[in-house]
């Protein structure tokens, strides 16, 4: 009985607004008929004694406005429609709210071509406790540090803070499981790689020396032999912190600007740097060189949503002659970036707490470049 | 938004925002504070523009709104279309504005703006469709009499609303570039960068 259910409490939505006196009491005749078949219960939640108070308020209100300044009949027609409104939009609220859990409304938006927006729901749903509670966590830490028995109000601007970065915390994390898992729904199709060189990703947080090892590990190639091209980001530093990026050729040692500061909430791609065109085309040119091994210093939240360096560089990727490729990549990003090239395998060399991660890499790229070996 | 993190974003944020509806929205309605429509139209836009400020892509506001207004279907409150509407319109005016500018921080203030300016404006919309025109037509020269008879003669329903409107953008205004700052502090706090 759950389709003929729904079918109705459909077609008493549609009914509720029809522009015809009968529309509004049909409208009802089927909201209650699709209550009975899907809950019965539903009819003393919704029409509990406070709402029907409020609704007859609401009612009496309009025919006494309407009966004033035109007809009493009228004023009667009038709130008898708005009454009946009513009643069938909240029982429709109370059967819709019992019914609807994760997976249906997932269901539901797949059958209508919405795959991505009902796992948007479905995650809503189930993150709403994590939320609640990190709420909680955060309230009362805020109390602790403040040695007091309950924050105040003024706290309430940091509350917001960081219950916003958990939440985007979150949201990272659960972009990475999903890619993790093969997780391919949220994203659209990539086309397979024409050919699949050796990946090596190299991580570490923001200042753990992941650029220091790049260019330690180029320079320890062309020392063997190897032929390197590809582009590093060189960070700019001045007395506020870092400044910009300079954009580097590994095969000819030349710089460009890439990115230069001016300011939170000025810059683009929602960071507080404006790019540089004439950078990235530096960068693509150099990542179009003949090499065995390709450098790809840094790929960071902008390529990761298609832009910056990433048309460059998947046309650099898909090229054929390149052994392996060297991709420096945040540990919160590796996730997206297997998932954005659909890698089924990749070596990752932490840098964080090495002082001398060359080695490590040299001995990653071994497997496709034998004469590292020896 | 080809982007898994633009989907979690608007997921996640919209949560959130769905809960502080649910919860403190439904508290402040009961508990008949006023300014509460304000309050939580002030929370929706503060989750919007952090969510667009941490993913960039156009889509994540309308996204997290509709996550939001799903998410208030589970209001223990009685009367839920109204809100819902209204989640969707401020998500829908938020993108609007973010699109169009690029996501700058002119787009937080005219977004805020929007999405304040629009709850007296739904409200009009709401008796409208609930009441019929021809109630809402009564209804303005109920108003209007109301008006003449407090010493208010040459103040029209139209223009009344209108004032509502314009002041609320103003707050609005102010509220979306606090919540710019707020967004950019989040973004900080997370290492946004390229």
């Amino acid at each position: 009985m759950r389709v003929p259910g729904w079918l109705l409490a459909a077609a008493a939505v549609v009914l509720a607004f029809l522009p015809h006196s009968l529309a509004p009491a049909l409208a009802l005749v089927a909201a209650v008929t699709s209550a009975l078949l899907l809950e019965p219960a539903a009819l003393r939640r919704a029409w509990s004694p406070r709402a029907l108070v409020l609704v007859l308020c609401a009612a009496a209100l309009a025919a006494a406005a309407v009966g004033w300044s035109s007809a009493p009949a009228k004023g009667v027609a009038v709130g008898g429609a708005v009454l009946l409104r009513f009643l069938v939009l909240l029982l429709l609220t109370a059967l819709a709210a019992r019914h609807v859990d994760a997976e249906a409304v997932q269901r539901m938006a797949a059958r209508v071509g919405l795959t991505r927006l009902g796992i948007a729901l479905g995650l809503a749903l189930n993150a709403l406790p994590h939320l609640g509670e990190a709420a909680r966590d955060a309230w009362t830490a805020l109390a602790v540090r403040g040695r007091r028995s309950r924050p105040r109000a003024t706290d309430l601007p940091k509350l917001a803070e960081i219950l916003l970065a958990h939440t985007g915390r979150v949201a990272e994390e659960a972009a990475a499981a999903a890619a993790l898992r093969g997780h391919r729904s949220l994203v659209r199709a990539v086309p397979p790689m024409a050919a699949r060189p050796l990946v090596v990703v190299v991580t570490g947080r923001p200042g753990a020396g992941k650029t220091a090892a790049m260019r330690g590990v180029a320079k320890a190639l062309r020392e063997r032999g190897v032929t390197v091209a590809g582009f590093i980001q060189v960070p700019v530093w001045d007395a506020g912190g870092k400044g910009g990026y300079l954009v580097l050729d590994v095969a000819s040692g030349e710089q460009r600007t890439l990115a230069v500061k001016v300011g939170t909430g000025r810059g683009e791609h929602g960071t507080p740097f404006r790019f540089e065109g004439a950078g990235f085309a530096f960068a693509r040119r150099a990542a179009e060189r003949i090499a065995t091994v390709l450098v790809l210093d840094e790929l960071g939240p902008v390529e990761l949503r298609g832009g910056g360096h990433m048309p460059a560089v998947r046309r650099a990727l898909a090229r054929e002659g390149i052994a392996a490729a060297l991709v420096t990549v945040r540990p919160a990003l590796i996730p997206s970036l297997l998932a954005e090239f659909a890698i089924p395998a990749a070596t990752v060399v932490n840098v964080e707490g090495n002082r001398d991660p060359v080695p490590s890499l040299l001995a990653a790229l071994a497997p496709v470049l034998p004469a590292l070996s020896s | 938004m080809r982007d898994a993190r633009a989907w979690t974003h608007a997921a996640l944020f919209g949560s959130l925002w769905g809960a502080a509806e649910v919860s403190l929205g439904t508290v402040l309605k009961a508990a008949q504070v006023p300014l509460s429509g304000m309050v939580m139209a002030g929370v929706g836009v503060l989750c919007l523009l952090t969510a667009r400020r941490l993913q960039p892509s156009p889509g994540v506001c309308m996204a997290a709104g509709t996550v939001a207004a799903f998410l208030k279907v589970f209001s223990l409150g009685g009367l839920i279309v109204g809100p819902v509407a209204g989640i969707l319109a401020e998500a829908a005016l938020v993108e609007l504005a973010m699109t169009a500018t690029r996501g700058s921080a002119l787009g937080a203030l005219i977004g805020g703006a929007l999405a304040f300016a629009e709850a007296p404006l739904q409200m009009v919309f709401t008796v409208v469709v609930i009441t019929g025109p021809a109630a809402t037509a009564a209804l303005a020269r109920v108003a209007q009499r109301l008006a003449s008879g407090l010493s208010f003669p040459a103040a029209s329903p139209v223009a009344v609303v209108g004032a509502v409107a314009t002041l609320a953008a103003l707050i609005g205004a102010f509220v979306g570039g606090i919540s710019w700052r707020v967004a950019g502090r989040v973004a900080r706090r997370l290492g946004a960068s390229p």
